[in-house]
């Protein structure tokens, strides 16, 4: 398990006050998992019918693109989620 | 286009009573005027949703009209603040290019040279906008996420209307876009990585210290500026589109505002036909969009190390990369240069038609060069290239690329050996 900061876009987050918060995970599925499981994001926001990451929506750990659910995480870790449509 | 009113009329100054909302181009779904740029069920980008019914507008009108980017406000979301517009952005010149025409094998060739905004650079268009959308919806400071050019452009207009101005930028840009974009007050902070590190680091800034950053969460409003690049050209030309326009490409948000500027005055009926042939043009050493293009994807491959000396279109997660790609299915091409063919593309410009233009605009050179050469454009065809940013912008790029000063003793005797080939 390592604590990884989380940054949360209100476009994501069900709990519309928390935009930072640590969670302890070791993979990206299992810090996803938590997400939904307390509340935090609503699934359907993130995911598309067949379960899979929407398109249009990044999740960056520690500035690199993953779209892996199965990446590890390391202790301080920062794990942002981010709209594709930005900049330029 | 149009439908019930989804303004929020409390929330917007300057808004015009024809701007409906705002709509998700790819499910649909439809928001008030407010700052937001992606929808919040899939999302996709936001485009403003205008209903032209309730607007008449004639050629004529625009007679009376200042020659600025703002003429076009039956196109646009705002009314014009005057301290935003009388910079005066925009409606900048058309020029015929024969001899670059004749050197290409072409018969018609225009250069749309934004170099000469007041910023020198296209940015002045969308970052007009963008600070307008962030007076209008009361924000305290505006930004962007900038590879240079965009950064003059907000800092400027913060500048004239008394904001404070946050710019992110990666580190290693040119000296001279710092130092302009400095020199009207912004603070600037450069980020140790690449441009898609700095955008990724401003849309949090946006969200966390709500600031209005004009490509970021400002960026249905902002991207109207650019859409006046179309609707200038089309006036130019005696309301008609060319059949070819080549823009070079970063984020692709460019691309589709061009685009989209000629698919409404289409919609208006103020032209007869859609350009046939759009052209991306980018860089080799950072080619997202066209390299997806030519691999026949529908989507990205984030290129994580951008290496080009045209660092303003240095995005390797472009934006709109899979918006460009949707439109060039239904037509259009998309092609890469090297370096040394961007410096050539810059010294063609320049030597043929006395428009120095930084890498940008020789990426656009060299791609229309290649294009012709392999016959993907022809000779009878009407060819626009936008070249949107100055040289003085990037002095170093031809820095050891041109023959230097030759030095001599203030005598006349020694110009003779040097002068001689005129006679």
């Amino acid at each position: 398990m390592a604590k990884v900061e989380v940054f949360l876009p209100s476009l994501v987050r069900k709990n519309k006050n928390i935009s930072k918060l640590s969670i302890e995970a070791s993979n990206l599925k299992e810090l996803l998992d938590q997400l939904v499981k307390n509340d935090y994001v609503d699934k359907d926001k993130l995911f598309d019918e067949k379960g899979e990451l929407k398109r249009l929506i990044n999740i960056y750990i520690n500035g690199k693109i993953e779209r892996r659910l199965d990446a590890n995480l390391n202790e301080g870790d920062e794990v942002s989620f981010i709209p594709t449509v930005a900049g330029g | 286009m149009g439908g019930s009113s989804l303004t929020s009329k409390k929330t917007s100054r300057f808004i015009q009573e024809h701007v409906v909302g705002l709509k998700c181009r790819d499910c649909g779904k439809e928001f008030e005027i407010a700052p937001l740029y992606v929808c919040d069920e899939c999302f996709g980008a936001l485009d403003i949703i205008y209903d032209f019914e309730k607007i008449s507008f004639s050629k004529s009108d625009l007679k009376s009209r200042e020659n600025t980017l703002w003429r076009y406000k039956e196109f646009l979301p705002f009314e014009a603040p005057e301290y935003v517009s009388e910079i005066k952005a925009g409606f900048t010149p058309l020029i015929r290019a024969k001899l670059l025409a004749k050197k290409l094998g072409l018969k018609e060739l225009y250069i749309k040279n934004d170099c000469v905004n007041p910023t020198y650079s296209f940015k002045d268009r969308p970052a007009a906008l963008g600070v307008t959308a962030a007076l209008s919806f009361g924000m305290k400071s505006v930004g962007c996420a900038s590879t240079g050019n965009l950064a003059s452009a907000t800092a400027a207009y913060a500048a004239r209307v008394g904001l404070p101005c946050y710019i992110i930028i990666p580190n290693g840009i040119e000296v001279s876009k710092i130092s302009q974009a400095q020199s009207y007050g912004a603070k600037i902070v450069a980020v140790e990585g690449t441009y898609d590190d700095a955008n990724r680091l401003a849309t949090q800034a946006a969200e966390l210290f709500n600031i209005g950053m004009v490509n970021i969460n400002l960026r249905p409003y902002y991207v109207e500026g650019s859409k006046t690049l179309a609707l200038e050209v089309a006036e130019q030309l005696n309301w008609e589109a060319p059949d070819v326009f080549i823009v070079p490409t970063a984020s692709g948000a460019m691309f589709n505002a061009i685009c989209r500027g000629f698919e409404q005055l289409l919609e208006l009926g103020l032209i007869n036909h859609l350009p046939k042939k759009p052209v991306v043009a980018q860089a080799l050493g950072c080619n997202p969009i066209s390299k997806a293009f030519k691999e026949g994807r529908d989507y990205i491959e984030v290129i994580e190390n951008p290496n080009t000396i045209a660092h303003s279109l240095a995005i390797g997660n472009p934006g709109d990369g899979v918006y460009v790609l949707r439109r060039l299915k239904q037509g259009g091409l998309a092609e890469d240069v090297s370096d040394q063919e961007i410096i050539e593309g810059i010294k063609l410009l320049a030597q043929n038609e006395g428009i120095y233009a930084e890498p940008a605009g020789g990426v656009a050179i060299a791609v229309l060069k290649k294009l012709v050469e392999e016959g993907k454009i022809q000779e009878d065809e009407r060819v626009v290239c936008y070249v949107t940013g100055s040289g003085l912008k990037t002095p170093e790029t031809l820095k050891g690329k041109v023959e230097e000063p030759i030095l001599i003793k203030p005598q006349v005797k020694y110009l003779e050996s040097i002068l001689t080939w005129q006679k």
